[in-house]
């Protein structure tokens, strides 16, 4: 998030100043490392970065709040392996110790999304909203690993879940439905730079799916599907001929212009599709 | 000609057809796959609901359960498949499968045992090898550090890339374990 799209990040940290929530920075942290991409190098180094980057959070004694999937997958269930085996905790702090580091499992790790749903409140959010944005269609894009495997998450249903279409509705915004709508974006597990003709084939079905469905943006909560669904539809254009122009935006995004924070701070200049067609749709509300 | 060597004529039926000879099964294989973390696949009764609920099985010859199903049959040459790196680990198959087992995460345990194999996709080695070298996978750019500056945030993150002591623990901690020598060393010549 902060080397591809400091925009999401720069928005993160304002909306959540202007809920009231202080944000913490974890000095020295690392790539969370990815779940997909790097955790088949070797699991047990996985989990040993991850348990690093979760110290850093437990000497600070803050949880963990992510603004991606990717990270909430390692994060999470790293948090999770390690408060449940202590053989593998104990294994895990053998490598750190010597490096200054301990895993103690006092924290929790969280996702802005089940966050702002179920600490913050949907009710609450929807009184920080200064700006509704009606009449805006979006098209929800969980990603996988947010509600994924449902049975390593505490937030219910993956098939039809709602928890997104709350946090967007209470924006003001609408939700459109579209066809295959829990698919990933092609990107995880690695496909995206192993295969990228392969990832780009799950990108194309959501985006032409949305656009027909009559959404105005697609949005996201993880930088990674970010990546995916906004440079790739300028690589599908390269590719095969074909373009959408479909704005995407991380929830963050989203929620700073519905509380009125101007564009120019939510870093669009960094997206790949561009969003004044968007921005153009809401200038009578912000 | 009997019904079944009709369907041997089609060239696209023969494929199905594939004969796996018992002399194939490793039971060490499956031993060391079942030790990897992946256990439970065993129980798996080849129903085919993963591969169903497979999106990337719409548009790759992915197969999750016939993956699977090498696994447990101690086929190692599952791990030499290009398909087995075309999973996006969306664990689609692993919320839907009636028995509850962690498909995706069999497959993610498979993967690993393919790079211990010496089988490391070129991608692979190059993300590893940017965490050795920045501490994240995808590190900052010349482009990037000047938006942060227009945006107002620090023009490097609060990240390994302000802390320099920071990246060596991420290193010594990636020296400790195996996969400095198995892909950071060995995943060098393809990383461009």
């Amino acid at each position: 998030m902060p080397n591809r799209y400091p925009g999401i990040e720069l928005a993160t940290r304002i909306v959540m100043k202007n809920l009231g929530i202080e944000l913490v920075d974890m000095e020295g942290a690392s790539c969370c490392p990815a779940p997909g991409a790097f955790g088949p190098a070797d699991l047990f180094t996985w989990r040993v970065l991850g348990a690093r980057n979760l110290s850093i959070a437990e000497k600070k004694g803050v949880d963990v709040l992510t603004v991606c999937n990717g990270c909430y997958k390692t994060l999470y269930e790293v948090n999770q392996d390690l408060k449940s085996d202590p053989e593998l905790r104990e294994r895990v702090n053998e490598v750190l110790r010597p490096l200054g580091y301990e895993y103690n499992g006092t924290i929790r790790v969280r996702h802005i999304a089940e966050y702002l749903h179920r600490d913050y409140g949907v009710e609450k959010l929807r009184g920080a909203v200064k700006k509704p944005l009606e009449g805006i269609k979006v098209a929800v894009h969980y990603g996988c690993h947010l509600m994924r495997p449902k049975l390593r998450r505490e937030l219910g249903d993956s098939e039809r879940p709602h928890l997104l279409e709350d946090i967007i509705e209470a924006t003001g915004a609408e939700c459109v439905e579209y066809k295959d709508m829990m698919i990933c974006c092609g990107a995880g597990g690695g496909v995206r730079s192993y295969d990228l003709a392969l990832s780009l084939t799950l990108t194309h079905t959501k985006i032409k799916n949305a656009t027909e469905a009559g959404a105005d943006c697609m949005v996201n909560v993880c930088p990674f599907c970010h990546l995916q669904l906004d440079r790739g539809q300028a690589e599908l254009k390269e590719q095969w001929g074909v373009y959408y122009g479909l704005p995407i935006l991380h929830y963050s995004q989203l929620l700073g212009l519905a509380m009125g924070i101007p564009p120019k701070m939510l870093g669009f200049e960094a997206h790949y599709v561009p969003v004044d067609s968007f921005l153009e749709k809401l200038k009578g509300i912000i | 000609m009997s019904e079944l060597e009709q369907m041997e004529e089609k060239p696209t039926q023969r494929a199905v057809f594939e004969v796996i000879r018992s002399s194939e099964f490793d039971p060490e294989f499956a031993k060391v796959v079942a030790s990897s973390g992946a256990d439970e696949i065993v129980q798996c009764f080849q129903c085919g609901t993963c591969t169903g609920s497979c999106p990337m099985g719409r548009v790759s010859a992915i197969r999750t359960r016939q993956i699977i199903r090498m696994a447990v049959l101690g086929l190692k040459k599952v791990l030499a498949t290009d398909e087995l790196w075309h999973c996006t680990t969306c664990g689609t198959c692993y919320d839907r499968c009636p028995r509850d087992l962690k498909v995706t995460e069999a497959i993610v345990v498979m993967r690993m045992l393919a790079v211990r194999e010496g089988h490391i996709p070129p991608n692979l080695a190059r993300i590893v090898g940017y965490v050795y070298q920045y501490g994240h996978a995808v590190p900052i750019n010349e482009e990037i550090r000047n938006l942060r500056k227009k945006l107002g945030l620090s023009e490097l993150p609060p990240t390994t890339h302000s802390y320099p002591q920071a990246l060596e623990s991420v290193q010594k901690a990636m020296k400790a374990t195996s996969i400095y020598e198995t892909v950071v060393e060995r995943g060098k010549p393809d990383r461009g």
